[in-house]
C-alpha cells in the first residue's frame, strides 16, 4: 500500500525536485567546474579549487560582514518601527482605514522605483536633502560617496520599504487576540507596559517569529536596492553576497566561482536559520509553551 | 467615609443612581437605578442587545457612564479605572490567558500588584483546593473542558478577594445538563463570598434559579426589579410577562386590554362543560401535544383568538376541548402600551 503513497505524492515531489533540488545539485557540480572565459565558457572539472578561492577570497567574507551588519540593523530597525507601527494602527482611532492605506504605500512601490527616489533624495549637490541643507548654510552630507554613511542610507531605504510589510504582519497577529484578555488585565490593574509584556507579545509571537523569518531570508539576500541605489559602492564598501554572485556570473562571466559564491550564501543562510529555530524552541521552552 | 471620592450614605453594596450610557443617538442604558446588598445576587435578565453586558461593562469601568453614578461600599467610583475598583468580573469567553497555566492565570494579577511569592503561593494553593483545580494547575486553558475553563474564571475573579462580583453570561457556553447542575454550586459558592454580585444572563432558568431578586431590562430601561416570584406572578407589563415562564404566557383580546392567562392556569374539559361562577372559557380544537415527562403542553386552536397553551399532568382525552380559567388569575394589560392594568388579580404576597 506504501508505493500508492509515493505515488499521491509523487506530482509534489516532482515539482519540488524541479525547482529546489535540480538547481542546487547543478550549482554543487557547478562549483567544482571552471566555467569562465578563461575557458571558453566551457566547464572543465577543477575539484575544490574554486572552494578553497573562496575561503581566501577577503572580498567574500568582507560581503559577508556587510551583508549581514545591513540585515541586522535593517532587519531589527523593521521590526521595531513595524511593531510600533502596528500597536499604533490596532488602537481605535478615527480614519483608521485610511491610516493603514497610506502605511502600506512604501512596500507598494517596486524596490527599483523606491531605490531610484531615495537615490536623488540623497543626492550629493542636487538632492532635496542637500538643497534644504544648503538652504540653512550647512554642508552638505555625503550620504552616496562616504562609505561609513552609504550602508546607514541603505539600511534606511530599506527600513522605509519594509517596515509596513511587518506592521501589516504583526497588525494581522495583533487582531487574532480578543479584546476581553486586554479588558480581564485592565481588571488586574496591568499597566499599559505589562499588558505590552505580559498579554500582547506573548500571544504576538508566532507573527514576530514569522516576520523575523521572512525579513531575514530577504536582507541577506539582498539585491536589488543595493544594485540601483549604490551599485555596491562606494568602494564596494556596500556590496552585498548577492550582488557579488551577479558580478561574477554577470560581468566577470566566471560561472563556477558564481555557483560556489550563491552556494556560499546559502550555507551562511542556513546556519542562520538552525540558530533562529533553536532559539525558537528555546523561547517556547522558556514561556512553557505556546499553542 | 469622608473626603471628595465618597458621596456615599453609607450603604455597603453595589447601587446605582441614574446611570446611563449613551453612544451616538444610542441609548445602551437608559437611566438605571438599583441596589445590591452585600452577600446578594442580582440578576440582570432580558434579551441580547437590552443593554444588560452594557450595565455591567459600566459597573466594571470598562466603558465610560454617560451621566449618573455608581457607589460601591459607600464610596463613588463611577471615575475610577478598573483596577482601581476591587471589581472581579467573568467574561462570557472566561478570557483566560491562552499563553499561560492555570496558575499563571490565577497569579498573574497578584504579581503585576506586586505581591510576595509566598503570599501569592498561600492564596493560589487556597483557592485551587475551594475550586478542585489542584491537578489542573500546570494546563493550558486549551486543554482544560469548558467546565473547568469556567471553573478557572470564577477562581480568577474569587482569588482576588473583591469587593464586588460580575458575571457575564458565565454559563452560555456550557452544555444544557452541566448548566443545571452547577446552579446550585455556583450559587452557594457566590453567597460565600459575602460580596454583591451582579449576574447577566438571557436565561430565565438561570436567572430565577440563581439570583435573590432579578431586573428585566429593555432597550437599556428596567422594567421591573422583584424576586423571580414577584415578577412571575405580579408582571410590571407584557415583556415581563412573556419573558418569564415557559412555555410563554398566553395573550387574548379583549377590547382595548389583553389577556395574560398562564399556561398551568388554564383547565381543560370537554367542550360544551357548563362554566363555574368567576371563571371564563373558551372552546377549540385540540391541534397537538408536547409531552415533557411530567406534563403535558396542550396547543388548542381558538378560532379567532389563536392558539392557547395549556399545561397540564394530565393528557387531554378528546380533541374538542374547553379553555378555562378563574378570572382573578388572568393578569390583564393595555393592549396597545403593553402596561398592567390595575385591579387584574390577587396580587400575590411575598
Amino acid at each position: 500500500m506504501r508505493w500508492r503513497l509515493w505515488l499521491l505524492m509523487a506530482p509534489a515531489l516532482a515539482l519540488l525536485l524541479a525547482i529546489f533540488a535540480a538547481p542546487l545539485l547543478h550549482y554543487l557540480w557547478l562549483s567544482t567546474q571552471a566555467q569562465s572565459v578563461l575557458t571558453g565558457l566551457q566547464p572543465q572539472p577543477i575539484g575544490a579549487q574554486q572552494w578553497l578561492r573562496l575561503w581566501n577570497d577577503g572580498r567574500f567574507w568582507q560581503d559577508t560582514w556587510q551583508t549581514l551588519r545591513f540585515s541586522a540593523a535593517s532587519v531589527s530597525l523593521e521590526m521595531l518601527l513595524g511593531l510600533a507601527v502596528a500597536l499604533l494602527l490596532n488602537q481605535p482611532l478615527r480614519g483608521r482605514g485610511v491610516l493603514r492605506t497610506i502605511s502600506l504605500l512604501p512596500w507598494a512601490l517596486p524596490t527599483t522605483v523606491m531605490a531610484l527616489g531615495w537615490r536623488w533624495i540623497f543626492n550629493d549637490p542636487y538632492g532635496p536633502i542637500s538643497r534644504l541643507l544648503a538652504g540653512l548654510e550647512l554642508p552638505a552630507i555625503p550620504f552616496l560617496s562616504n562609505p561609513a554613511l552609504t550602508w546607514m542610507a541603505t539600511v534606511g531605504a530599506d527600513t522605509w520599504k519594509t517596515t509596513p510589510f511587518v506592521a501589516l504582519l504583526l497588525l494581522a497577529g495583533l487582531q487574532t487576540i480578543p479584546a476581553d484578555l486586554y479588558e480581564a488585565a485592565a481588571l488586574e490593574g496591568a499597566t499599559p507596559w505589562q499588558t505590552l509584556r505580559r498579554i500582547t507579545l506573548p500571544l504576538l509571537t508566532p507573527y514576530l517569529l514569522i516576520a523575523l523569518l521572512f525579513r531575514l531570508a530577504q536582507a541577506l539576500g539582498v539585491f536589488d536596492l543595493i544594485q540601483v541605489l549604490t551599485g555596491g559602492g562606494p568602494a564596494g564598501s556596500t556590496e552585498s553576497l548577492a550582488l557579488y554572485a551577479y558580478l561574477n556570473a554577470m560581468r566577470f562571466l566566471d560561472f563556477g566561482y558564481s555557483a560556489t559564491l550563491l552556494l556560499g550564501s546559502f550555507a551562511i543562510l542556513l546556519i542562520l536559520c538552525g540558530a533562529g529555530a533553536v532559539i525558537w524552541r528555546w523561547s517556547l521552552r522558556w514561556q512553557g509553551g505556546l499553542r | 467615609m469622608s473626603g471628595p471620592m465618597s458621596a456615599g450614605d453609607g450603604f455597603q453594596g453595589l447601587k446605582l443612581r441614574q446611570l446611563s450610557r449613551r453612544v451616538g443617538s444610542h441609548t445602551l442604558v437608559d437611566q438605571l437605578s438599583l441596589t445590591v446588598a452585600p452577600g446578594e445576587i442580582l440578576a440582570l435578565l432580558g434579551p441580547s442587545g437590552c443593554g444588560k453586558s452594557s450595565t455591567l461593562r459600566l459597573i466594571a469601568g470598562l466603558d465610560p457612564a454617560s451621566s449618573g453614578e455608581i457607589q460601591l461600599g459607600g464610596r463613588n467610583i463611577t471615575a475610577l479605572p478598573p483596577a482601581e475598583r476591587q471589581v472581579a468580573m467573568v467574561f462570557q469567553s472566561y478570557a483566560l490567558f491562552p499563553h499561560l497555566s492555570v496558575e499563571r492565570n490565577l497569579s498573574l494579577g497578584m504579581e503585576l500588584r506586586g505581591m510576595g511569592r509566598a503570599e501569592i503561593q498561600r492564596d493560589l494553593d487556597q483557592v485551587l483546593a475551594l475550586m478542585q483545580l489542584e491537578g489542573l494547575r500546570q494546563r493550558k486553558p486549551a486543554e482544560l473542558s469548558g467546565g473547568q475553563r469556567q471553573r478557572v474564571a470564577l477562581a480568577r475573579a474569587l482569588i482576588r478577594r473583591p469587593a464586588l462580583f460580575l458575571l457575564d453570561e458565565p454559563m452560555s457556553n456550557l452544555d444544557a445538563q452541566l448548566r443545571d447542575n452547577l446552579r446550585a454550586e455556583l450559587r452557594t459558592l457566590l453567597r460565600s463570598t459575602g460580596v454583591p454580585v451582579v449576574y447577566v444572563t438571557h436565561d430565565q432558568h438561570e436567572a430565577m434559579g440563581l439570583a435573590d431578586r432579578i431586573v428585566v431590562l429593555r432597550e437599556g430601561r428596567l422594567q421591573q426589579l422583584g424576586t423571580a416570584e414577584r415578577l412571575y406572578r405580579d408582571p410590571a407589563n407584557r415583556f415581563v410577562a412573556r419573558f418569564l415562564g415557559s412555555p410563554t404566557v398566553n395573550l387574548i383580546e379583549r377590547g382595548t386590554t389583553q389577556l395574560g392567562l398562564r399556561p398551568e392556569l388554564l383547565e381543560l374539559t370537554d367542550a360544551g362543560s357548563p362554566v363555574p361562577q368567576g371563571w371564563e372559557a373558551l372552546e377549540g380544537q385540540l391541534s397537538h401535544r408536547e409531552w415533557l415527562g411530567d406534563r403535558v403542553i396542550s396547543h388548542v386552536q381558538c378560532a379567532e383568538q389563536g392558539t392557547l397553551r395549556v399545561l397540564s399532568r394530565e393528557a387531554p382525552i378528546s380533541s374538542a376541548l374547553q379553555v378555562r380559567w378563574r378570572q382573578a388569575d388572568a393578569l390583564r394589560f393595555d393592549a396597545r402600551s403593553g402596561e398592567r392594568l390595575p385591579g387584574s388579580n390577587t396580587p400575590h404576597t411575598e
